[in-house]
């Protein structure tokens, strides 16, 4: 595996119409010395309307929100929107993931999990947060708890007495509301004082690596606003907080840091706009290949402070569209640009319906794209069985989640096509039960 | 465990008004759930209850389910058989032919309209019927007892037998 990230799998619970518990495996059970993804980069979750796939999506995007954003629940639309979101039976939002980090030659692998729940305020916090780590996942490797945080106070830390005091004081009344490793980056400046000697020396470089996880992650949910994820960004790559060995591994390619950036943002910083016109080229060339007489995509940039207000623009020769006016189809693919070139170039992306106005053939080729050519990991929910065809190939790529939130991965049957077994009713705990007589006499004939 | 119940019909996908009515007792009368798969093998008519095609398709829905048990019940309407020798002759066949396989017989004595609508319907207005049927929600009052005889008899049933061996009722 090159320097990178890859999410082994993740489990939700308490999010939308998910009560329980579900998991997604994106790699086998065991990684070892040979961990080898090139056959686990992409899964795509399918499921009948209402069976939950949009909430798995949404609990990877409060996950990423929760730790990459300064007051994300000190927001009042936040907790309006966790208010809604979350379980309305359960009020208790759990997210757990594994995830490997790969440097050199070492993997590590980190187990991160936070429980939020509703405060004597009626506002959801930060009731459980935790992170571990091992070398590998072999049977015998066991998790070494890094921190643990419960209902606000900091119980267990892995360094010693010193920095314990440092760190307790930085983070004091803060961790209900801010999870840890935010808060210890945030604070990095006073909490790791140079030339000064801890216990535990990984301790940082591991909080280090988590937080750089949650920059490869990018989650597309076609209704809502893409947030920005500058903060982090700033934090870690524009302010010396030590370890720049470190960001140079990881991005050794300037495109990497651009996993986040987007061609879909309007306002664009003048220090940055050299790299939006580049990423706004490799988006015509990437629209060209379905709309081949598109002769560019031209910004309009107009000067605001030390920014400019961008719009695109599609040039077609003898006439131009603005971005807006373009086909539902053209419009998608323009949003779904970054998600595709973060996928591409190491990133872990999450896109919603990802079918939805996209011609069947190009989603096809996508797929195949990202499954041949791609160095990330791309998980989707959509509707459209083609896909299946070409995802068979690989493994734990298939996943069905009923309506009763049970998540069937596919696994070969001889002959049988997913496909087939799926609209036949043929997966477990999705038996289709539907037929067109159903519908006789409900439109009132 | 999950159960499929492959209901074969004497009718077409064109003209399925029986399932219609099964639908709605299957809806009205017992526990819904993700375990509990339906599939259909349309005979188009009785006369072809143990053709190739039908069959196959039987074979094929009960190896494609490979996650619990399936049962396969034939839904067959009586006609005239208490004066009309040809209709009696090919029920006992279907009868018998069912016995041997194992499986299960769900009769409508006469035609399923007349046990669930009381009357015979002209096949113009069966779908009509059908839908009005469900509309009114009419199965909240008709009698369970004419849907569990296990006589034949003018608007009787025992589908109501034959599914409780396998499902719960609400």
């Amino acid at each position: 595996m090159a320097d990178g990230f890859y999410l082994l799998n993740f489990t939700v619970s308490g999010v939308k119409c998910i009560k329980e518990e579900v998991r997604l495996d994106f790699y086998k059970k065991t990684v070892d010395k040979n961990f080898d993804p090139e056959k686990y980069r992409v899964k795509a979750v399918y499921g009948e309307n209402g069976s939950g796939k949009s909430a798995l999506i949404t609990a990877v995007k409060i996950f990423q929100d929760l730790v990459m954003s300064t007051n994300y629940l000190m927001e009042l639309q936040t907790q309006g929107f966790l208010d809604e979101i979350i379980n309305k039976e359960t009020h208790m939002f759990r997210f757990a993931c594994e995830f490997l980090a790969g440097l050199d030659t070492e993997q590590t692998v980190f187990q991160y999990s936070f429980c939020l729940g509703k405060n004597k305020n009626d506002l959801y916090e930060i009731q459980h947060e935790m992170l571990k780590v091992k070398n590998g996942n072999y049977a015998n490797n066991k998790y070494r708890t890094l921190f643990e945080c419960k209902e606000g106070e900091l119980i267990y830390i892995s360094c010693n007495d010193q920095a314990k005091e440092v760190i307790e004081k930085a983070t004091m009344n803060l961790l209900s509301m801010h999870p840890f490793i935010h808060s210890y980056i945030i604070n990095v400046e006073k909490i790791v004082v140079p030339g000064e000697d801890f216990s535990d020396q990984d301790f940082f470089f591991y909080i280090l690596l988590s937080c750089l996880m949650l920059l490869f992650i990018r989650v597309y949910i076609p209704t809502e606003d893409q947030h920005e994820l500058y903060f982090l960004q700033r934090q870690l790559k524009e302010e010396d907080i030590g370890y720049k060995e470190l960001m140079d591994k990881f991005f050794a390619h300037e495109d990497r840091w651009s996993v986040y950036s987007s061609v879909n943002q309007k306002y664009v910083s003048k220090t940055k706009y050299e790299e939006y016109k580049t990423k706004v080229d490799h988006l015509a060339q990437f629209i060209k290949i379905f709309k081949p007489n598109l002769v560019s995509i031209d910004i309009d940039a107009k000067e605001n402070g030390d920014q400019y207000v961008c719009d695109l623009n599609l040039n077609y020769g003898g006439y131009v569209i603005n971005k807006e006016f373009e086909s539902t189809g053209i419009k998608k693919l323009i949003r779904l640009f970054d998600c595709f070139a973060s996928a591409s170039l190491g990133g872990i992306v999450f896109v919603d319906e990802m079918d939805a106005n996209l011609n069947d053939v190009y989603l096809c080729r996508l797929v195949e794209y990202f499954m041949y050519y791609g160095k990330g990991q791309l998980c989707f929910t959509t509707h459209n069985l083609d896909p299946m065809s070409v995802l068979k190939e690989n493994r734990n790529s298939i996943d069905f989640l009923s309506s009763d939130n049970h998540l069937v991965p596919w696994t070969s049957r001889g002959n049988a096509s997913p496909e087939n077994c799926y609209k036949n009713g043929m997966i477990e705990d999705s038996p289709f039960n539907i037929d067109a007589t159903d519908f006789v006499g409900i439109f009132g004939e | 465990m999950g159960i499929q119940m492959i209901l074969c019909l004497e009718t077409n996908k064109r003209a399925n008004t029986d399932y219609i009515y099964i639908k709605e007792v299957l809806e009205y009368l017992y526990q819904q759930n993700n375990q509990i798969k339906i599939s259909i093998v349309y005979m188009n008519t009785k006369s072809k209850y143990q053709c190739k095609n039908v069959l196959r398709e039987i074979e094929r829905k009960t190896r494609d389910y490979v996650h619990g048990e399936t049962k396969v019940i034939y839904c067959i309407d009586t006609d005239n058989y208490e004066k009309n020798a040809k209709h009696a002759a090919e029920f006992s066949e279907i009868q018998q032919f069912c016995e041997r396989n194992g499986y299960d017989l769900i009769w409508f004595c006469h035609d399923v309209e007349e046990v669930f609508l009381g009357k015979k319907i002209p096949d113009s207005s069966k779908v009509q019927e059908a839908g009005a049927f469900r509309r009114k929600n009419r199965i909240a009052k008709l009698s369970l007892n004419e849907l569990s005889r296990n006589t034949m008899g003018a608007c009787h049933s025992n589908i109501l037998n034959v599914l409780d061996k396998y499902l719960i009722r609400k």
